[in-house]
C-alpha cells in the first residue's frame, strides 16, 4: 500500500515535470530561444570529406540570426537555387571557408554577394565555392573537379581567401578527425558518432535541452574554476610555437601556393589572394588576459607578414584586409556577431566594397 | 476511467503543484544567476565532435 502511494506520488511528480517542460518549450520558442538549428542537412559526402548539396533551400536559425541558404545546380552558395549560365561569360570564383561562405546572413549581404552584385553589372558571373570548415585541399579539389568537367570555359580570376585558422592547416585533410561521416546532411566524427547524433537531435528539436545545457555550463563556470575551454586552434594559430614559424613548414606552404598558381596559369586563370584576419584577433590581448596567458608568446601579425612577403616575391595580387578592418575596429565598430565569431553584416559590407575597389579599381560609393 | 484519473489527480495534487512550483523556482533561479554574458571564443568548427 505504502509502495503504491509512493509510486502514485512519483507518477504525479513526473507528470508535473513533463507539463512544465511542455510550457517551457513553448515559452522558449515564443521568445526566440528555441532549439538550435544550425547547418543541419545542407551537406553531402564528397570524396573522404563533404561539400554542399545542390539546389538546396534552407532556413537557418542560429546564434547570429535567421537567414537563408540557397545553392545553385553546381552545389555552390548563391542568391537562389537553379542553373547558372557560364558559357561565353567571364566569371570569377571565390575559394575559402565559412567567412567566405557568409555564415550568419543572407547571400546578398555577404561580401561575396555584394561583389557578385557589382560584378554582374559588368557582365561577370561570380561563383562562391567556399564551404564552412573545409580545408584548402578540398577547396582546390572542388575547383579542379569543376574545371575538369567537360567545360571549355574557365574562370578568369580565382580569389582565394586565407584566414589565421586555415593558413596553419593548409595541408590538413581534416580538422580533428581522420574520418568524417555525413548523416542526413550533418557532419560527424565517425568514431562514436551515434551518441553525438542523439545529442545533436536534442539540440535540434528541444529548446529546453539547449536552455538547461547552457545554464548548466554557466553555473559550472560560476561555481567552480571551470572555464569554457578556449578554442585551442584559435590560440595555437597565433602562438610563436606554431609549426608555421618553422622554415620547413613555410617552404611547404609557399610551394603549395606556387603549385596552385602554376595550376591557374595552365588554364589562363589569374589568382588573387585575400588575407582575412579573424575578427577576434583585434582583441587578442584582451582574450589572453582573460585566460591568463602571456602575450609575449603570441604574434597576431605573423600571417599577414607571411602573405605579404610571399606575394611580393611572386608578384601575385594580395588584398590585405587587416589595415582596413583595424581602422574600423579602432573606430569602435563591432566586426563580428555577438554570439558567433564570424564577420557581421557591417564588416561584410566593408569587405565587399573593398574587394570591388581592389579588383575593379572602382569605389562603388563614388557613384 | 475519467473519474479514476480525476480521483488520482485529486489525491496527488499536492505533489503535482509542489513539483510544478519547484520546477519554475529552479528555472527562474537559473535564469537570474546565469544571465550575464561570458567571454566568447571563436568557433569555426562544423563537424559535430
Amino acid at each position: 500500500m505504502a509502495i503504491n502511494g509512493l509510486l502514485s506520488r512519483f507518477t504525479a511528480a513526473v507528470f508535473a515535470i513533463l507539463f512544465c517542460i511542455l510550457i517551457l518549450e513553448f515559452g522558449l520558442k515564443n521568445i526566440g530561444r528555441g532549439p538550435n538549428n544550425t547547418h543541419k542537412g545542407i551537406y553531402e559526402a564528397y570524396k573522404d570529406f563533404y561539400k554542399l548539396k545542390k539546389n538546396i533551400k534552407k532556413k537557418i536559425i542560429s546564434s547570429s540570426g535567421t537567414y537563408n541558404i540557397y545553392t545553385n545546380s553546381f552545389g555552390f552558395r548563391d542568391m537562389k537555387p537553379g542553373d547558372i549560365e557560364l558559357k561565353n561569360k567571364p566569371f570569377y570564383i571565390f575559394l575559402g571557408a565559412s567567412d567566405v561562405f557568409g555564415d550568419g546572413m543572407d547571400y546578398e549581404k555577404t561580401f561575396v554577394g555584394i561583389f557578385s552584385d557589382y560584378a554582374s553589372t559588368k557582365g561577370i558571373e561570380t561563383l562562391n565555392m567556399a564551404v564552412g570548415g573545409q580545408p584548402f585541399i578540398y577547396q582546390v579539389m572542388l575547383l579542379q573537379d569543376f574545371i575538369n568537367k567537360d567545360f571549355s570555359y574557365y574562370p578568369k580570376v580565382v580569389i582565394f581567401c586565407f584566414n589565421d585558422l586555415n593558413i596553419p592547416t593548409f595541408d590538413w585533410r581534416n580538422w580533428k578527425s581522420n574520418d568524417i561521416k555525413v548523416v542526413n546532411g550533418d557532419l560527424f566524427d565517425s568514431k562514436g558518432w551515434i551518441l553525438t547524433y542523439i545529442k545533436f537531435q536534442f539540440e535540434n528539436y528541444s529548446g529546453t535541452y539547449c536552455f538547461l545545457r547552457e545554464k548548466y555550463q554557466k553555473l559550472r563556470q560560476k561555481l567552480t574554476s571551470f572555464r569554457t575551454s578556449p578554442y585551442s586552434e584559435f590560440l595555437d594559430a597565433y602562438s610563436k610555437t606554431n609549426r608555421m614559424h618553422n622554415s620547413d613548414t613555410i617552404d611547404k606552404f609557399e610551394s603549395y601556393l606556387k603549385n596552385f598558381e602554376d595550376y591557374c596559369m595552365k588554364y589562363g586563370i589569374i589568382p588573387v589572394y585575400v588575407y582575412m584576419p579573424l575578427a577576434d584577433s583585434f582583441r587578442f590581448n584582451e582574450i589572453l588576459k582573460e585566460i591568463g596567458k602571456d602575450p609575449e608568446g603570441y604574434d597576431t601579425d605573423y600571417y599577414e607578414n607571411l602573405m605579404q612577403r610571399y606575394c611580393e616575391k611572386r608578384k601575385v595580387q594580395l588584398i590585405d584586409l587587416k589595415p582596413l578592418l583595424n581602422e574600423h575596429y579602432n573606430e569602435g565598430r563591432k566586426l563580428r556577431f555577438d554570439l558567433d565569431a564570424h564577420y557581421n553584416i557591417y564588416t561584410n559590407k566593408v569587405i565587399g566594397e573593398y574587394i570591388i575597389k581592389e579588383i575593379f579599381h572602382t569605389d562603388i560609393n563614388d557613384k | 476511467m475519467v473519474l479514476k484519473i480525476i480521483e488520482w489527480f485529486h489525491a496527488n495534487k499536492k505533489v503535482f503543484f509542489l513539483t510544478f512550483e519547484l520546477f519554475w523556482i529552479m528555472i527562474f533561479l537559473l535564469e537570474i544567476t546565469t544571465s550575464e554574458n561570458s567571454l566568447e571564443i571563436p568557433q569555426f568548427i562544423y563537424v559535430n565532435f
